[in-house]
């Protein structure tokens, strides 16, 4: 086999033009069939479609258009106005393709479906209180008087428990006698109905939905049903752009989010970044090319290497897949990190041989004949170990696994054959002498290793406290972390949370026409511990609705022809002092009946009673200890401004209470829409109690939720199916891996002992990362998964050239190893080390944990590989000895 | 022909059979007359429940009560214990259930001044002012606190009152010296002051006795004694007992009665 990689030595040498030539003339190809590959930026594509929750979630899509929908709030006292002025424009927006871009849009309901249906859906309580007539009587008093003898007329009909709710007659004594004491109008707030019957939780008078005051919320719904970034990125652009302008009108403020935004300021987060680190992140490895080897030819060899190799694998994307997804776009990335490996590699060996005044082609020769079988061991290892994991069964890593492993055998192939060609044509023309630099890290690990039992046992104390702490490192399944800190869109999000808009819940779809057992489902889901809400038509329909229109029918007569009296504009104060007697009598009267009865009394019935008693008997008293003439003309006022409140209020239920009989198609067209669909299907809408951004809440949420149907999907049920493929996915993938690489490793070797020690510094690294991460916080998540195939490879990569040098070319001076061998091991993980890490500052918070996560898996297997290896193989070598 | 009218007589009389319930409570809130929408209310409740027809009559006062039931012979009764005591042998009283209140069968009376008043013994009492909705049943109350020594006739200027909290509010203007009061009032009566800032204290305790009893006049099986146990069952039986404010009817401590009884003796 070594006489092989000779004769490759040779022939890049002899023939480096023809081979530089070939490559370049080949590279053509791949070049032409790039602009054929697509981005399919929708989410969609990253699963396995045949799964039950995404098929039911297409049926919802089909029947109800898109799920998820953008939301807008407006702060503005113009809000409405920006709304109307704008809404006709977006709902008649259209792509290149003149198909429209918007579905529906809710932002207020129809008002006279709550003058016609709203009081059947007041609590049953607050239409008895309507249907009490006590309402209208209180209405219809011309003066205080009165109205004080209609009080205690209705206390001494009402029954016990009603008494309670009467509370605001305390208040309106109370305040008429501090109008009196200090001659100043204090108006009494009348009590609200339990239930608002004039409109919906979350709505104002006018029918708008709001988050607060002058704080409008707009939900519209595109006609795109995935998460597609570009799309979205059209459909956004173009609502936000008109909203914008109309907002400008009135300096209106507008935030949105919602998963359109939500995924457009993910990729675009991404994109900025990725550029800004890309060029940084080039120019430091350059840098540090430059500084290892003095040359800055060199790097730019193997980058240009890399890069052909990078096009090679594009046009194997083309081939295979015609498209990439939002993970697989990754590769190159991937190939980066670990191609330009093997290119130092070869140079670093070239540089020895060089250092060693060896001739140019000598040193070619020297270099690829040395590395050129570990090269290829560690490539096939590492491409087993990435064709390995695209069975995880995550549709997102199986593009990114079979382009991965081309990718690393093409990168293997054009560093032992192109860079070497390059290498020899354009050494020819240079004749510089080379002084062999050892680094200052390299005489570090040296003074290291001079005590190797410490270093092991001390390693592997670490390496166990690290896998220890796997056990308490979770998945982290909080997307919205991911996103740049201080993201509007995120805070948004959480506010609208807050108000029971979250974007995040389930949904089951549901025959509507069989509604008992519609009910039913919804009884048992709102059962669940780990259920917050459950929204459905079912709770759309009134309750005891016949009973409430036989209260109502009682009255409806009486308010229909209700004029509101004349109020009097004067008052006789000894009539009212009369009348405030009789009603100090019917509550004592009342209070000493309920004290005195068979069982024991209502403490809520005799303090209420107790306080009218008091407030009437501190009433009666400034009225007969002050001159009438003094407190007359506040009195009046306010005998005028209480009553006119009564006639406010039945006016309000006048309005009402023309009630008709309820059924489902009466709702108003948006709401309808979102409860039915096409195939009478109705959506149950779930949402949930806890924080679903940890992983045992979400769990807990799901699981509790396929209990009840089996049939469950939506957003939050496809996130968790999802990332819990991918998790499970890349779980799979890693043990498999690990096994292939051990496979492929013995398979080399030949021999046990080497495998499990060619394979420590991937183990030992892993474990050291994961106990580094713990204790910096940083917990795994979708976003840096894709960095464990990485960490794989580069471990498996480290070990096996160390092992490679040792076992293979009987290179038994383990600090000279480390010198040649590990300086290139040193130079390969901090260019990947600086590649990755300035991923680090990136605002996306996925991309800066990925960065920092490859910074400490890398540095942990530069560890293993240059200090624990050697440690081990000194201790093996010295009992050997 | 004959069987015929006789099974039609049978029928008739099952259609016109009616049992009478009598709740006497003397001291209590409201007249028989101001009380009968209620009683109806409750009639029908137990009619639904037991499926006979009820009528419910209400007394707080007890002559005329003893009246109604020399001239309509009730079937069931809820008496006050006193009443119990006083009538169980010449009504031939059977104990069928319990009144529950605050899921408690049993209660007590105690004697409450205002805070700071000189009076801290029932001896101190002695010639004072004493005011009680229970003093309508001044010998059973009589006995509880002097044991047959004395009684409050004598004792003190009793007055028996229907507004306790009148009374009580008394105690504070210096108008009144005490007021008895069983424990349930005396609770909410406190609550009441709280919020004023003022306070009762208790200077004697009776004797825990049991809560008002439910009855059969004679050794009857009455089909509303089994209503009166499904009431907490029912929905409209509910609001009846919340009207009452008792828990329920529930199983009679005859142990507790019998005990009693015994002690008067």
């Amino acid at each position: 086999m070594q006489g092989f990689y000779n004769k490759l030595a040779l022939l890049t040498t002899k023939r480096s033009s023809a081979i530089i030539l070939i490559a370049i003339f080949i590279s053509i190809i791949p070049s032409f069939l790039l602009p054929k590959l697509q981005l399919k930026t929708d989410y969609a594509e990253l699963v396995f479609r045949e799964a039950p929750v995404y098929q039911e979630y297409e049926k919802y899509t089909n029947n109800f258009g898109a799920l998820k929908a953008l939301y807008v709030i407006i702060d503005s006292p113009h809000a409405k106005k920006i709304v109307e002025a704008t809404h006709k424009e977006i709902l008649s927006l259209h792509d290149q393709n003149k198909k429209p871009l918007v579905k529906r849009m809710l932002f207020k309901t129809d008002k006279q479906f709550f003058y016609d249906y709203g009081l059947l859906f007041a609590s049953k309580s607050d239409v008895a209180n309507v249907s009490r007539r006590q309402l209208i009587e209180l209405a219809n008093a011309k003066n205080f008087t009165q109205f004080i003898k209609n009080i205690a007329t209705s206390l001494k009909t009402s029954k016990e428990q009603d008494i309670p709710q009467q509370n605001y007659v305390e208040q309106i004594l109370n305040n008429l006698n501090k109008s009196i004491v200090e001659n100043k109008l204090y108006q009494s707030k009348l009590p609200k109905s339990k239930s608002n019957y004039d409109k919906m939780p979350g709505m104002d008078e006018d029918g708008y939905f709001i988050l607060g005051k002058d704080r409008l919320l707009v939900r519209i719904y595109p006609t795109i049903t995935h998460d597609d970034y570009r799309k979205y990125s059209i459909f956004f652009s173009a609502v936000k752009e008109i909203l914008e302008t109309e907002a400008k009108k009135y300096n209106a403020e507008i935030s949105y989010t919602g998963s359109p935004k939500l995924v457009v300021d993910e990729m675009q987060d991404i994109l900025k970044d990725a550029g800004l680190i890309t060029f940084f992140s080039l120019l430091g490895v350059t840098l540090l090319f430059v500084i290892s080897f003095q040359k800055f030819i060199w790097p730019l060899l193997s980058i240009l290497v890399l890069a052909i190799a990078i096009i090679w694998t594009f046009g194997f994307a083309v081939v295979l897949f015609g498209y990439l997804n939002v993970v697989s776009i990754v590769f190159a990335a991937v190939l980066v990190g670990l191609g330009i490996d093997y290119g130092i590699h070869i140079v670093q060996s070239y540089h020895e041989a060089l250092c060693n005044e060896q001739d140019n082609d000598k040193a070619i020769h020297s270099s690829v004949s040395h590395n050129g079988r570990a090269i290829i061991t560690s490539a096939i290892t590492t491409a087993g170990a990435f064709f390995i994991s695209s069975f995880s069964g995550f549709k997102g890593t199986f593009q990114l696994g079979i382009l991965g492993a081309i990718g690393i055998l093409l990168c293997a192939i054009f560093m032992l054959v192109l860079l070497p060609a390059l290498l020899s044509w354009s050494g020819k023309k240079n004749k510089h002498s080379y002084k062999r630099n050892r680094s200052f890290w390299i005489r570090a690990v040296h003074k290291l290793l001079r005590y190797p039992k410490t270093v092991v046992v001390v390693t592997f104390i670490m390496v166990s406290l690290g896998i220890t702490t796997a056990f308490f490192t979770h998945f982290d399944y909080d997307l919205l972390k991911l996103h740049k800190k201080n993201s509007l869109a995120v805070s948004v999000e959480k506010e609208i949370t807050k108000h029971g808009f979250s974007s995040r819940f389930a949904v089951v779809l549901h025959d509507k026409n069989q509604l008992e057992s519609l009910k039913t489902l919804v009884k048992n889901l709102e059962k669940l511990p780990a259920v917050e809400k459950v929204v459905a038509i079912t709770k759309l329909i009134p309750k005891d609705e016949t009973e409430k229109i036989k209260m109502i029918q009682k009255v409806q007569q009486l308010f229909a022809t209700w004029n509101a009296p004349e109020i009097s504009s004067n008052i006789d104060i000894d009539k009212l002092i009369v009348s405030l007697e009789f009603l100090l009598e019917e509550c004592e009267n009342l209070l000493e009946n309920s004290l005195s009865g068979i069982g024991g009394s209502d403490q809520k019935v005799l303090n209420f009673l107790d306080d009218i008693v008091n407030a009437t008997e501190e009433l009666l008293n400034t009225l007969q200890t002050q001159k009438h003439s003094k407190y007359k003309k506040i009195v009046i006022a306010y005998q005028r401004s209480l009553i006119e409140q009564f006639h406010s209020s039945v006016r309000k239920v006048k309005q009402y209470i023309n009630v008709k009989p309820f059924s489902i198609e009466k709702l108003p067209k948006p709401i309808y829409e979102h409860f039915i669909g096409k195939n009478n299907l109705s959506a149950i809408y779930i949402y949930p109690k806890n924080n679903i951004g940890e992983e045992v809440h979400l769990r807990e949420f799901v699981h509790q939720v396929q209990k009840v149907s089996n049939r469950v999907t939506g957003p939050l049920i496809g996130f968790y199916d999802t990332l819990t493929t991918m998790k499970e996915g890349y779980q799979q993938a890693g043990i498999m891996a690990l096994i292939a690489i051990f496979i492929l490793l013995l398979f080399e070797f030949k021999k046990l002992y080497i495998a499990v020690l060619t394979i420590i510094p991937l183990i030992c690294g892993a474990s050291l990362m994961i106990g580094l991460m713990f204790i910096f916080n940083i917990r795994i998540n979708p976003a840096n998964l894709v960095a464990l195939p990485l960490i794989f490879g580069i471990g498996a990569d480290h070990g096996i050239h160390i092992a490679h040098r040792y076992f293979r070319e009987k290179h038994t001076n383990i600090d000279e190893i480390v010198a040649s061998t590990g300086h290139a091991i040193l130079i390969t993980s901090l260019t990947t080390a600086i590649g990755f890490g300035s991923l680090s500052f990136a605002d996306y918070q996925g991309l800066s944990s990925l960065g920092i996560m490859m910074v400490l898996g890398v540095m942990c297997c530069l560890y293993t590989s240059i200090v624990l290896l050697p440690a081990i193989l000194k201790i093996l070598q010295g009992k050997r000895e | 022909m004959k069987v015929i009218h006789l099974f039609l007589i049978l029928a008739v009389m099952c259609c016109c059979y009616t049992e009478n319930i009598i709740l006497i409570k003397p001291g209590g809130p409201a007249s028989t007359e101001q009380a009968q929408k209620t009683m109806d209310t409750f009639a029908n409740v137990l009619s639904k429940l037991s499926g006979t027809k009820v009528t419910a009559t209400y007394f707080n006062d007890e002559s005329p009560a003893i009246e109604f039931i020399k001239r309509n012979r009730p079937q069931v009764g809820i008496v006050s214990t006193a009443f119990y005591l006083k009538y169980h042998k010449s009504f031939q009283l059977q104990l069928q259930l319990q009144v529950y209140i605050k899921h408690q069968n049993k209660m007590n009376y105690v004697i409450a001044v205002a805070q700071d008043s000189p009076v801290h013994s029932l001896q101190a009492l002695r010639g004072k002012k004493v005011a009680s909705n229970h003093l309508y049943e001044m010998d059973f109350l009589s006995h509880l606190f002097f044991k047959g020594t004395s009684n409050w006739q004598n004792y003190t200027t009793a007055k028996p009152v229907r507004r306790p909290y009148s009374y009580v509010k008394r105690l504070f203007r210096g108008k009144m010296d005490a007021v008895i009061l069983d424990n349930f009032q005396a609770q909410s009566i406190q609550n009441l002051l709280n919020k004023q800032g003022k306070k009762i204290r208790i200077i004697s305790n009776s004797q825990k006795i049991p809560t008002m009893p439910v009855v059969s006049f004679g050794n009857r099986y009455s089909s509303v004694v089994r209503a009166m146990q499904e009431l907490q069952n029912d929905k409209q039986g509910k609001k009846i007992l919340q009207l009452f404010q008792i828990d329920s009817f529930g199983q009679v401590d005859s142990q507790a009665f019998t005990k009693l009884v015994q002690v008067q003796r």
